[in-house]
């Protein structure tokens, strides 16, 4: 049995063994929310509805989360694809997760959880998928042309960690470690070689730690560090901070600020800022502006690649929550803006993938407590 | 560039702050705009945000993440 497939198998029996003991320890159903998203712009719409449950006893805490996505593209090739032609592409994807958390000491927690997926977790990689079928599944002849597969994107997930309440009620420290796998849709290239395939699935392991603090009667603070590798890539870094400040009796006020790095070349930033008006007792309203750009991807082609160019995005949005004794419900509505730097000559093949966008945001959330 | 460092951390120390508030006195920080939380209604994620803005998911999976390392 290979290393990995060990690791497999001992996240299996570690997260069966938990699933175990939750069942004998019977929490009962605490909340249950419904909700449904949208982010629509001329030629891709992306959807997702998503249920999740909460189930609480003293010492146990379970979640158990269910979504279904289903993405719609207008795929339009550039005009000097001669191979390409228009179609319009919807895929569906579906996962589910459960995630839980046990108390084994006063102030110590055993934190764990997985999930599974199938479908394509992203409209690029659809975008790109189909760009592949048009180029590169019919090269009868072509060395290499047996290499191309139609995708079947897939993963799963596992989590465990520990959890520490160092000053109970008030602050707490985590740390995680999970390992993850996903059957992607692959990359291709071809050269006078023939048709090259890049990988068809991929390890990601990651790590994090994180503190979250009441730092004072009106501020609350979370910090979390996180590292992540996936096969063939160097190390990926993150830094998130954010804040939470009562303004006064009506205010609120939410800041984030966010970092990612990964060597050679990716880096990324985001930053966020929100601020909540109570209306009355059960109503609040609140509006959001966000930012992030990145560098653009990392990319090793030998001649084309489909790496993403330097990203710049922002959204302002505004929401309303509601809050009753047994139930709640919050809606969201925001316009956004995405703008790509120009493609290069070994990218001018997605001039319309990484084109610039304006989308809408939308979001509805229902849920009853128990 | 130290000094910077050094700042970004003595700000990142005083986040993490060694005061205990008890929880009679927490009535502001217990708002629902106020806790970070993964329930949807207590939170303003939007979960398709991560399509549009891929670095923000540093250990959400090889695709959620995006791809860094494209052919």
């Amino acid at each position: 049995m290979k290393m990995g497939q060990r690791r497999t198998v001992a996240w299996f029996v570690f997260m069966s063994f938990s699933g175990c003991v939750s069942l004998l320890a019977a929490p009962s159903l605490s909340q249950f929310e419904m909700g449904l998203e949208s982010i629509s712009s001329g030629d891709v719409r992306l959807m997702q509805a998503n249920a999740q449950s909460q189930f609480e006893s003293d010492s146990l805490d379970l979640g158990l989360s269910l979504s279904l996505g289903r993405t719609e593209i207008e795929y339009v090739p550039v005009d000097f694809d001669f191979l390409g032609r228009e179609i319009d592409v919807t895929e569906q994807n579906k996962a589910i997760q459960l995630n839980g958390r046990t108390r084994i000491r006063e102030k110590f927690w055993l934190v764990g959880g997985f999930g599974y997926y199938e479908g394509f977790t992203n409209y690029r990689s659809i975008w790109l998928d189909e760009y592949y079928r048009q180029q590169f599944s019919d090269l009868t002849g072509v060395p290499g042309s047996e290499l191309y597969v139609d995708a079947d994107p897939k993963g799963y997930n596992a989590t465990a960690g520990l959890r520490w309440e160092y000053s109970p009620s008030s602050a707490f420290a985590q740390l995680m470690i999970s390992q993850l796998q996903d059957d992607v849709s692959p990359g291709y290239e071809i050269d006078f070689e023939g048709l090259r395939r890049g990988e068809l699935t991929l390890a990601t392991s990651a790590i994090s730690l994180s503190t979250e603090n009441v730092i004072s009667k009106r501020i609350r603070s979370l910090l979390d560090l996180r590292a992540s590798q996936t096969s063939a890539r160097e190390w990926r870094y993150g830094l998130g901070v954010t804040l939470f400040a009562a303004l006064g009796e009506k205010w609120v006020t939410r800041w984030q600020a966010g970092i990612v790095s990964e060597d050679p070349q990716f880096d990324a930033h985001s930053s966020s800022v929100a601020i909540e008006y109570e209306i009355s007792d059960t109503l609040s309203a609140y509006a959001d502006f966000s930012y992030y750009d990145d560098t653009g991807e990392i990319e090793d082609a030998f001649l084309f690649t489909s790496a993403a160019p330097g990203l710049i995005s922002r959204k302002a949005g505004l929401g309303l929550r509601w809050e009753g004794n047994v139930w709640s419900g919050r809606f969201y509505l925001a316009p956004l803006s995405s703008s790509y730097e120009p493609t290069q000559l070994n990218t001018d093949f997605f001039q319309n993938l990484y084109s610039d966008r304006d989308w809408t945001v939308a979001q509805v959330v229902f849920g009853r407590s128990f | 560039m130290f000094c910077l460092r050094l700042f970004i951390a003595f700000g990142l120390l005083l986040l993490v702050g060694c005061s205990s508030i008890p929880a009679y006195q927490q009535e502001y920080v217990s708002k629902a705009g106020m806790v970070n939380s993964d329930s949807m209604l207590e939170s303003s994620r939007v979960n398709l945000m991560s399509q549009i803005e891929p670095g923000n998911s540093v250990s959400g999976g090889a695709q959620a993440a995006g791809c860094t390392a494209c052919r």
